[in-house]
């Protein structure tokens, strides 16, 4: 039986690296004593694994976790013996069946959902909505980020930015971004088009207040 | 008036390289509310949050605190300096993980001294904790400074900085002290007069209250003993022992740590105390006698750890696992109980002989690690000296066993600078070496064979038949590191040594007095921090605090004691009596072995008569 899981991973848990979640998880349905698939070989693992890493400091309301069970059960159940051996901060929230033969959910992955907050002046937040308007009628929108090999590359993401907005009653920015294999598109990669737009600097990493809504899944 | 500490933003943590060393929020972790907690402690570990989560005692104290209803510990580990940076840039106060508490704001704050150069890092914690360092500074709104581990038993050159320590087994006298400090509580309505408490606690066994105490010197500046200054105040300070751990508090869960960590399984402590008699040990001295679990006690706590922790890997925990009298029931039953859910042993110490091997050879199953063995010595000799009772044949046969089983890689650690020790002695760990790649060429193996000798330097350590000894210079410590690098003929060999900075300043504090806060303050003033850590020991620091303080760096580390002299730590009991020590002395300039106690006749230590103790052995149990 194969499930789909939803959950949340905040507060404190944002720090844990996407290793550590794999660890939590693990030995979280070993306590929980559910009947786990186990991989095959020296070292079996529970057959689980992640849609997308969240990055280390990003909040998230809408991961995707798959998982394999040697026997069909409740998946309600599943969920609720699962959430108590769960540290606080992470939490799941939804669970559907899966077809035993789909794809993989690393490979559906296709856009995701952000909630942004940085510290602007007044000024700035006056200045946003127009930015943003001018962002949406861009043709291209260049960045520069660094690549594995840690050297300097620039991109397009246009293609890649399906939605952007600045909500004025929250201060929020909500973007919506591809993050499928063809095309990545970082929330940073946004704020940094944006602080060129502002002509200032760009925000630093501790300033950046990035929340993941959900993930959307090709299923 | 309590100031307002400022406590470091949740998002600063950005900053940081491993964010997760300071969240807490761990599965296993204990939270209790402030305000509904009588006595609060808070437990720092002077080193980085890796190498504290994979301490078992200090998870044992944890979880014996925590159980009393009224009472809470909360933990704090040495922050790493891109940490501390960050700290002292925000000029935010260190905290506890469990409630963010400044710790200037504890009634009692707890270090362990599992190592003389985490002494800095001590330092440091009080100092980001907002405490006066010196404890005759500190005010009644301040914590009392309590401190336990091996290095309490010489815990002079940082006594200045502590108000109380414990020698000994920590898991019956800390809930002592606690329940000690909740009655004085009570009866004032606020926090008691630190005197006061210290005075009482000073009643206990294994409670040593450092400013009772003063030490006196001569005109030469030599340690001429130490002086009461308080009547009542034992004279030796005896030593906390438990008597059963059958009886005593066991964990029943352990925290799981975030990130990569030394040691990350489950544990179970089969016994404390070692009586093998090494004489360069320290904890095979202050550890007796030997108190064995039962087979039964040691099963039921695997089977309560494993369901509560999830883990797939179990290691048997001890001085030296293999002399465990069921250690082959025990490891088969766990075995057979837990193999088929993917859960593994691990043995973190072998002794150096076939049954060993034979055991390490049922827990792993997939060899990709290495096998490590401690002969300690090269020569037959000076094994003989150290009293290390193994022979060239058992070595051979552990390790042709070794090889039939699979192995082909292979550690063997030495010491250098053993007393006695010879260039001749040093050739023979080469030449040894060379024995068992032979061995191995023989067998005609596939696979690269790889012997990895470790030899690190010998480190004279209080309360062992060696303490009287110095180390050997600097200087010769490099010869004699070199001497053996130039052996080595065979391309199968590595060699590997330690730092010669790093044990010299080990040696400094291994056997220091009370003259040494001083440097200790001094170098934390400079900067010195993680002093243990290759990238982070900066000996120049060290230098210069030694020469600004007027301080003798080589009459203490290499200055070879007279028996009659009296030593910094003798007013500290560990149970072995000074008798002993002599005995053991001349045996091994005799070069003459001793036997174990737990196999062979009583050599007279001293503590089972001392302290109504005795060698607890689970001889009977049988599964
Ligand atoms: S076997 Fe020797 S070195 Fe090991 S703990 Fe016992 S006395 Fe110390
Ligand atoms: S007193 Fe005797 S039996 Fe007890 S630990 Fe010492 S040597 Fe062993």
């Amino acid at each position: 039986m194969k499930l789909l899981l939803m959950f949340r991973k905040a507060s404190a848990l944002r720090w844990i690296s996407h290793l550590d979640l794999i660890k939590v998880f693990e030995k979280a349905l070993r306590r929980a004593e559910l009947p786990i698939a186990l991989s095959q070989g020296f070292n079996p693992r529970p057959k689980m694994s992640i849609a997308l890493p969240l990055p280390v400091g990003t909040t998230s309301s809408g991961e995707y976790m798959e998982l394999e069970l040697e026997e069909s059960m409740d998946p309600l159940l599943v969920v609720k013996k699962l959430n108590l051996q769960l540290p606080e901060g992470l939490h799941m929230m939804q669970v559907q069946v899966l077809p035993e033969r789909g794809p993989a959910i690393m490979s559906v992955v296709d856009s995701s959902f952000y909630e942004i907050k940085i510290p602007l002046s007044e000024e700035e937040t006056a200045k946003m909505g127009s930015v943003i308007t001018t962002l949406q009628q861009k043709s291209e929108i260049t960045v520069d980020y660094l690549n594995k090999e840690g050297r300097k590359k620039s991109m397009d993401i246009k293609p890649g930015v399906r939605s952007i907005s600045w909500q004025m009653d929250t201060n929020k920015i909500e973007m919506h971004l591809e993050t499928s294999s063809r095309l990545f598109v970082r929330p940073n990669y946004v704020l940094q088009a944006i602080a060129a737009e502002m002509y200032r600097e760009e925000w630093k990493i501790d300033e950046m207040d990035i929340h993941r809504v959900r993930i959307v899944l090709h299923i | 008036m309590q100031e307002q500490h400022h406590i470091l933003q949740d998002s600063k943590l950005a900053n940081v390289h491993k964010p997760t060393r300071y969240i807490g929020n761990e599965i296993n972790q204990i939270v209790k509310d402030p305000l509904q907690t009588e006595v609060r402690m808070a437990f720092a570990f002077p080193d980085v949050y890796d190498i504290g989560m994979s301490h078992l005692g200090s998870k044992i104290l944890y979880h014996v605190v925590n159980r009393l209803e009224w009472a809470s510990m909360e933990r704090v580990y040495a922050p790493w300096p891109d940490y501390e940076a960050l700290l002292r840039r925000e000029e935010a106060v260190l905290t506890t993980l469990e409630n963010k508490t400044p710790l200037c704001e504890f009634p009692l704050l707890g270090f362990t001294l599992q190592y003389e150069l985490t002494y800095s890092n001590l330092v440091n914690i009080l100092d980001l904790g907002r405490i006066s360092l010196y404890a005759k500074d500190r005010l009644e709104t301040e914590p009392i400074i309590l401190a336990g581990g091996p290095g309490a038993f010489n815990p002079e050159p940082i006594a200045d900085f502590l108000d109380l320590v414990v020698l000994g087994d920590g898991e019956e006298i800390l809930p002592q002290l606690l329940h000690l400090y909740r009655n004085l509580q009570k009866k004032y309505q606020k926090r008691p007069p630190r005197q006061e408490f210290l005075m009482k606690a000073a009643e206990f066994d294994g409670v040593y209250v450092p400013a009772f105490y003063m030490p006196k010197y001569d005109e030469q500046h030599t340690f001429q003993g130490i002086e009461r200054l308080v009547e009542n105040a034992p004279m030796p300070v005896r030593r906390a022992i438990v008597k059963d751990l059958n009886q005593a508090e066991y964990p029943d869960a352990l925290l799981l740590p975030y990130g990569e960590v030394i040691h990350d399984r489950a544990m179970i402590e089969l016994f404390r105390g070692c009586t093998a008699g090494c004489r360069f040990c320290q904890a095979g001295c202050i550890y007796r006698p030997v108190r064995e679990r039962s087979l039964e006690t040691l099963l039921n706590q695997a089977k309560i750890l494993i369901q509560s922790t999830g883990y797939d890997e179990i290691s048997l925990i001890s001085l030296s696992s293999m002399d465990y009298s069921q250690i082959e029931s025990l490891v088969d039953t766990l075995l057979h109980d837990y193999g088929c859910q993917g859960v593994g042993v691990a043995l973190p110490s072998l002794r150096v002989d076939s049954f060993s091997v034979d055991i390490a050879e049922k827990v792993q199953q997939v060899r990709k690690s290495g096998l490590t063995l401690a002969p300690e010595a090269g020569s037959q000799r000076l094994r003989n000296i150290i009293n290390k009772r193994v022979s060239e044949s058992q070595i051979m046969e552990a390790v042709s066993g070794a090889f039939d089983a699979g192995w082909s890689s292979l550690k063997l650690y030495f010491m250098l600078g053993l007393p006695g020790e010879t260039d001749a002695d040093l050739a023979e760990i080469i030449r040894l070496a060379e024995r068992i790649a032979g061995v191995y060429r023989q067998k005609k193996r596939q696979g690269r064979l790889r012997i990895s000798i470790s030899v690190s330097t010998f480190v004279p350590k209080p309360h062992t038949p060696f303490q009287w000894m110095g180390q050997i210079s600097p200087e010769e410590i490099r010869r004699r590191q070199q001497l053996l690098r130039s052996m080595i003929r065979d391309r199968a060999i590595e060699l590997s040594t330690h730092d010669v900075n790093t044990s010299d300043l080990e040696a400094l504090f291994s056997r220091g007095d009370r003259r040494l806060s001083a440097v200790i303050e001094r170098a934390h003033e400079l900067g010195a921090r993680f002093d243990g850590w290759t990238e982070h020991f900066r000996f120049d620091l060290w230098k210069r605090a030694i020469e600004e303080c007027g301080v003798d760096h080589r009459y203490y580390a290499n200055h070879t004691k007279e028996i009659t002299e009296v030593l910094p730590w003798e007013h500290l009991d560990s149970g072995v009596r000074k008798e002993w020590l002599v005995e053991q002395w001349d045996l091994a300039l005799k070069e003459l072995e001793t036997d174990d106690c737990r196999f062979g006749p009583c050599s007279l230590c001293g503590v089972c008569m001392d302290y109504g103790v005795q060698n607890l052995l689970d001889k009977e149990s049988n599964r």
